[in-house]
């Protein structure tokens, strides 16, 4: 009911707010199908009105991924594929220290290897294990590898802190002696940089929140606090952080392993003082970033400067080591939340805390689910920043966010215990969106969780009768945003024979962005979808957004759609002069032109076109003003726990979004089902160990840093609700990273179902499950 | 990796007498089964060999070969793939124990013998930037340092596991290794062809500079029954947190000769003497081998952060012996 109250109230908003005063009113059916509303909206000049309610003839539905056989028999070319005549490997010299002044660098006997360029920039401190003192390229990779262990660095080596809770203490080492100012990446939530105060390693807190949170707790009937942790996890792309770079005359040519074409473009033209044509970036083929790869980077920057001094072009491409050291990671934290609440369960306040280590960098807080995911209608928030002697963190896939989802909906679960309450029926009781209410429904029934309480009564009988299996289910929120990536803008080009290209400078970092933009522009060509040529990854295509946010769906999308539309306007008037019929009149379908009983062939009708080619091309029209901008989603997990061992198998997860109308819903479905599977491995297995005595990472690998593998793979059922958000013309939304928000928190709940024992921290180890059950003997046993 | 000279023999004597004029001619040599295990520490710089060699081509000790009286010699060459489909019926210890290695990639490339004389997994000793114990320093880092993957019993000296799953299950069946070297082979008993570091700090079995493995040999005496289990954190591609391999002879319905290895647990293949003592001449059922599964962690010493795998060996002990038995033992998942 007060969703309807909200969209009145919203409608009305919306017709008085005109994004574009030129634009043409139109109406726009908004909402979740079944309960869409009518609103009016004023479209942007060129902007096609959206999509109206009901299906469409390709976008919407399956499709096999247009580079599939390419990506499978290995004939899609990644950076680390690219060789040229000449080329020379760079490699990067790391600190084996945690914290340490440089107090020599002697390369000569690096230098006197044949072929060797150094690139060295008198770094006078390292500050983490893995930070970068200097790179060199030479003929061959052994060639540079054994470059880089002929060079002498001394070292003296200073005092480190490694550890989060020990960095928080007073008298800790300081990694910096100066406040740090925060640096912010496309893959940030966007926001400005706070000045924030900085004690000892601590920068913060910043605080936020909503409503009179002293005034609810006051009158809250009850309270209840949680404090949940959780470990670094780091991002493993299959294909690690690489840039190639060759001079040709003046310009910079560049093949980046990246999520932005054009944020490496901007970055390089900077550092090198060149007009923004005078680099090139291509990444047409990128093996995964989640959030790491906008940047050139310093190695970026170094294989440009090598490749300089070289006269060469030179290939840079991190091994796995330098990928878990020193290219990004999601940081750790330490949550705490209090919830005050009304005895039928109604969470009328949250007061929370964060505190997280980004290493030397900042970005640590998960404060945005607590605020963003549920209505509390009061909220405080304080987030701190601690430093440590380790690897910068940096965006990962939903910055913030699982770890805030772990630890409010950790607090969820056990008010339901306290309350003797159903886990969902609690979260359905605080949940004012319509959206996930509906998605809870959908969820609900996949997984049957109206079993819940039988499996709670077999798990009792499994333990009378000696067995060690336990069964549990389990349910989380997801909560994350429409962001827009402005500015995008789509070339179609269609030759005489017919030939439609399509041109856009993005990247595909994984997600397949090839696959919808055919889709969408073979709809409204009327052409099979693998008649259209989608040329990316080049940044002389036009501006196309970094994949960060969720957003190259989003903000690409609609510019597809508004140059196919316009495409198809001039079309249909070369049509109408070689049919003699209106324009208006004329249907495009199945590659034919038809009106009246006459029809002509697409190819025909191109090849009367008044110019070799016609070009047409879509901006990326504001957003309107429509539904929520937050993305709402909800997951089931399923889980079986060996009670004898602490090992856990994850069965079944149910993973409901909202992905507004999917352009290409195989590609979001992949989307979820990757999201689900790097939260399961967040949830049981990933966890960067330091020795702290050395401040060195110990599993720089992907043998002890544990990443979940083929057999830890449960079924998983990704659903979406059919949505109109109406914020676009393609109704389009991210999902990327949506789907990795719950599903750790919603995994722990089952465990937490299937053992009674409440995990608090992640990863969920064997050893912390046997250690909460009491098994673990606190002293040596002695025989 | 440093550039090294890979040396091809064409026979194990040649092999062995390469070995053998390396140490005269003062170069450094290693050598290479598959080569799975050696490439990691080449890329990590932790040995930096002269030369390599390379038996992997040979035809000698690359079968298995079976007696009348159902004992087996398998070839040092044979892959743990080749090994789990040809000894399954009579050995499942060792079939499960090589079926459950690494991936099947690996298992269809590494061999028996190059599994049994892999090193150490150790972090400490695997990273080039710590100078541990094992590699010639003054202290074993691990017992102090992080130490959730190492062992708990055995480890006052050096705190590592012995990563062969194999070598766990060739203990428990009593196998006998067969070497050869320029001075003549000898054959061990598998339980002595691993040493701990009390023995020998800077190695992991009872190899002399230049000797190699050839052949395994398990007899299989009447009324043979034999069992592994493991337990692993991810079911794809890890190791153990904690394994096992028992056999016994039926005798009537009792078992005798029993042998109960623990692995991922100990520097060697570690038996649980008290868990054999009382299973010894006794009917195995669900309650003895609970005791069993107890009476294994006599003598555990567990360090910091791995008290954890002591309930894990006690539930893999008798996991296993009642496997043997062929015993349900309540982990049969209904889905």
């Amino acid at each position: 009911m007060a969703e309807e109250k909200n969209s009145a109230e919203e409608k009305k908003k919306i017709s008085m707010k005109v994004p574009d005063a030129t634009g043409t009113a139109a109406v726009a059916e908004i909402g979740l199908a079944g309960h869409t509303l009518s609103k009016q909206i004023f479209l942007s000049p060129g902007d096609p009105p959206p999509y109206p309610v009901g299906e469409r003839p390709i976008t919407g539905k399956h499709y096999p991924r247009l580079d599939g056989p390419q990506k499978v028999t290995g004939r899609a070319a990644f950076t680390h594929d690219v060789r040229r005549p000449g080329m020379l490997h760079a490699r990067i010299l790391r600190s084996p220290h945690a914290h340490a002044k440089i107090v020599s660098i002697d390369a000569s006997g690096a230098a006197k290897i044949p072929g060797v360029v150094i690139e060295n920039p008198a770094k006078a401190v390292v500050r983490y294990h893995g930070e970068a003192i200097l790179a060199l390229a030479a003929p061959t990779r052994a060639a540079a590898e054994d470059a880089l262990r002929a060079v002498k660095v001394t070292y003296d080596v200073l005092p480190h802190t490694v550890r989060l809770a020990d960095a928080r203490k007073e008298g800790s080492p300081l990694v910096f002696q100066k406040p740090v100012e925060e640096k912010r990446s496309a893959g940030d939530e966007p926001g400005a940089a706070a000045v924030l105060p900085q004690t000892g390693n601590v920068r913060g807190p910043k605080t936020s929140g909503r409503g009179d949170a002293d005034k609810a707790f006051a009158e809250a009937e009850g309270t209840l606090e949680v404090v949940t942790t959780t470990s670094v996890q780091t991002h493993v792309p299959l294909e690690t952080h690489s840039l190639f770079a060759e001079w040709v005359g003046d310009t910079l040519e560049v093949q980046a392993s990246t999520q932005g074409t054009f944020s490496v473009r901007d970055e390089l033209t900077e550092v090198f003082k060149l007009a923004q044509d005078k680099v090139r970036v291509r990444a047409e083929f990128t093996g995964g970033g989640f959030g790491a790869k906008f940047g050139a980077g310093d190695y970026g920057v170094f294989a440009a400067k090598l490749a300089r001094k070289a006269g060469k072009p030179v290939l840079m491409a991190l091994d796995r080591r330098e990928e878990h050291l020193a290219a990004g990671n999601r940081p750790d934290s330490w949550n705490r939340v209090k919830l005050g609440y009304r005895k039928d369960g109604t969470v009328t306040a949250a007061d929370y805390e964060s505190f997280g280590t980004a290493g030397v960098a900042t970005g640590s807080g998960t404060g945005g689910f607590v605020k963003s995911a549920y209505g509390f209608p009061a909220v405080r928030v304080a987030e701190s920043d601690v430093f440590t002697n380790l690897g910068p963190g940096c965006a990962m896939r939903a910055p913030g966010h699982p770890q805030g989802c772990f630890a409010v909906e950790t607090a969820l679960e056990a008010l339901a215990d306290k309350l003797g309450m159903d886990p969902l029926a609690l979260r359905l009781k605080n949940d004012p969106s319509q959206v996930r209410q509906a998605e809870w429904e959908i969820g609900a029934k996949e997984i049957g969780w109206s079993r819940r309480g039988a499996i709670t009564k077999a798990n009792e009988a499994a333990a009378a009768a000696g067995s060690p299996l336990r069964r549990g289910l389990g349910c989380a929120a997801s909560v994350w945003y429409t962001f827009v990536a402005p500015g995008s803008q789509v070339l179609v080009r269609i030759h005489r024979d017919g030939t439609v290209e399509v041109e856009n400078g993005v990247q595909d970092i994984g997600g397949g962005v090839r696959t919808p933009i055919a889709m969408v522009v073979a709809e409204e060509l009327g052409l099979a979808v693998e008649k259209i040529r989608v040329k990316i990854g080049d940044s002389r295509y036009p501006f196309g957004p970094a994949s960060g946010g969720s957003v190259t769906t989003g903000s690409l999308i609609p510019a597809v759609r508004a140059a196919a539309v316009h495409a198809r306007e001039k079309l249909l008037g070369v049509a109408s002069n070689l049919l003699g019929v209106p324009a208006a009149e004329i249907a495009l379908t199945n590659g034919v032109f038809s009106a009246k009983g006459k029809s002509a062939e697409f190819r025909k009708v191109c090849s009367r076109l008044p110019g070799e080619t016609l070009v047409a091309t879509g901006d990326r029209a504001k957003d309107y003003d429509g539904a929520d901008t937050r993305i709402f989603g909800a997951q089931f997990a399923e889980v079986v726990v060996d009670v004898e061992t602490g090992v856990v198998a994850v069965k079944k997860v149910v993973a409901v979004h909202d992905c507004g109308q999917p352009v290409w819903r195989t590609g979001v479905e992949s989307q979820i089902r990757g999201g689900v599977l790097q939260g399961i491995s967040y949830a049981l297995f990933e966890e960067r160990v330091v020795d702290e005595r050395s401040g060195r990472v110990l599993n720089p690998n992907v043998e002890f840093y544990k990443i979940l593998g083929s057999k830890d793979t449960p079924e998983i059922v990704p659903l979406l609700v059919d949505h109109y958000p109406g914020k676009n013309n393609a109704h389009a939304r991210g999902i990327g990273e949506p789907a990795t928000v719950p599903t750790a928190a919603a995994v722990a709940n089952a465990i937490a179902h299937a053992t009674g024992i409440r995990p608090t921290a992640l990863p969920i180890t064997p050893a912390r499950i046997l250690d909460a059950l009491g098994k673990v003997p606190k002293r040596e046993v002695k025989a | 990796m440093k550039s090294f000279e890979r040396v091809q023999p064409k026979s194990w004597e040649e092999a062995a007498q390469l070995l053998a004029m390396a140490k005269e001619r003062k170069i450094s040599s290693e050598v290479k089964g598959a080569g799975t295990e050696l490439l990691d520490r080449l890329k990590e710089y932790n040995l930096a060999p002269d030369q390599v060699v390379d038996l992997r081509r040979l035809t000698a000790h690359s079968s298995i070969q079976r007696k009348s009286s159902g004992a087996i010699s398998i070839g040092a060459l044979v892959t743990l793939t080749a090994v789990a489909e040809g000894v399954r019926a009579d050995f499942p210890a060792l079939a499960d124990a090589c079926e459950g290695a690494a991936t099947p990639q690996i298992r269809n490339a590494a061999t028996l013998a190059g599994n049994l004389c892999q090193r150490p997994r150790c972090w400490y000793f695997r990273s080039s930037e710590f100078q541990c114990l094992k590699k010639g320093g003054v202290e074993c880092l691990a017992k102090s340092g992080e130490n959730e993957f190492h062992a708990i019993f055995g480890n006052n000296t050096c705190a590592i596991v012995h990563p062969s799953a194999a070598g766990v299950a060739l203990v428990a069946l009593n196998a006998r290794i067969e070497t050869l070297a320029t001075g003549g082979g000898r054959t061990l008993a598998a339980a002595d062809f691993f040493v701990r570091p009390e023995v020998d700090i800077l190695a992991e079995n009872a190899l002399k500079p230049g000797e190699l493995v050839v052949e395994i040999h398990v007899e299989k005496p009447q009324g043979l029954r034999s069992a592994y289990r493991k337990i692993k954190q991810k079911q794809a591609f890890d190791w153990p947190l904690a394994d096992a391999a028992a056999s016994w002879r039926d005798e009537g319905g009792v078992a005798k000769d029993v042998r109960i290895v623990i692995g991922s647990a100990a520097p060697v293949p570690w038996r649980a003497k008290a868990a054999e003592a009382l299973i010894e001449g006794k009917r195995i059922d669900a309650a003895l081998a609970a005791r069993a599964g107890e009476a294994a962690l006599e003598g555990a010493t567990p360090l910091g952060k791995n008290a954890y795998k002591l309930p894990m060996v006690a539930a893999v002990v008798r996991r296993t012996l009642l496997a043997s038995a062929g015993l349900p033992d309540g982990t049969e998942d209904q889905g």
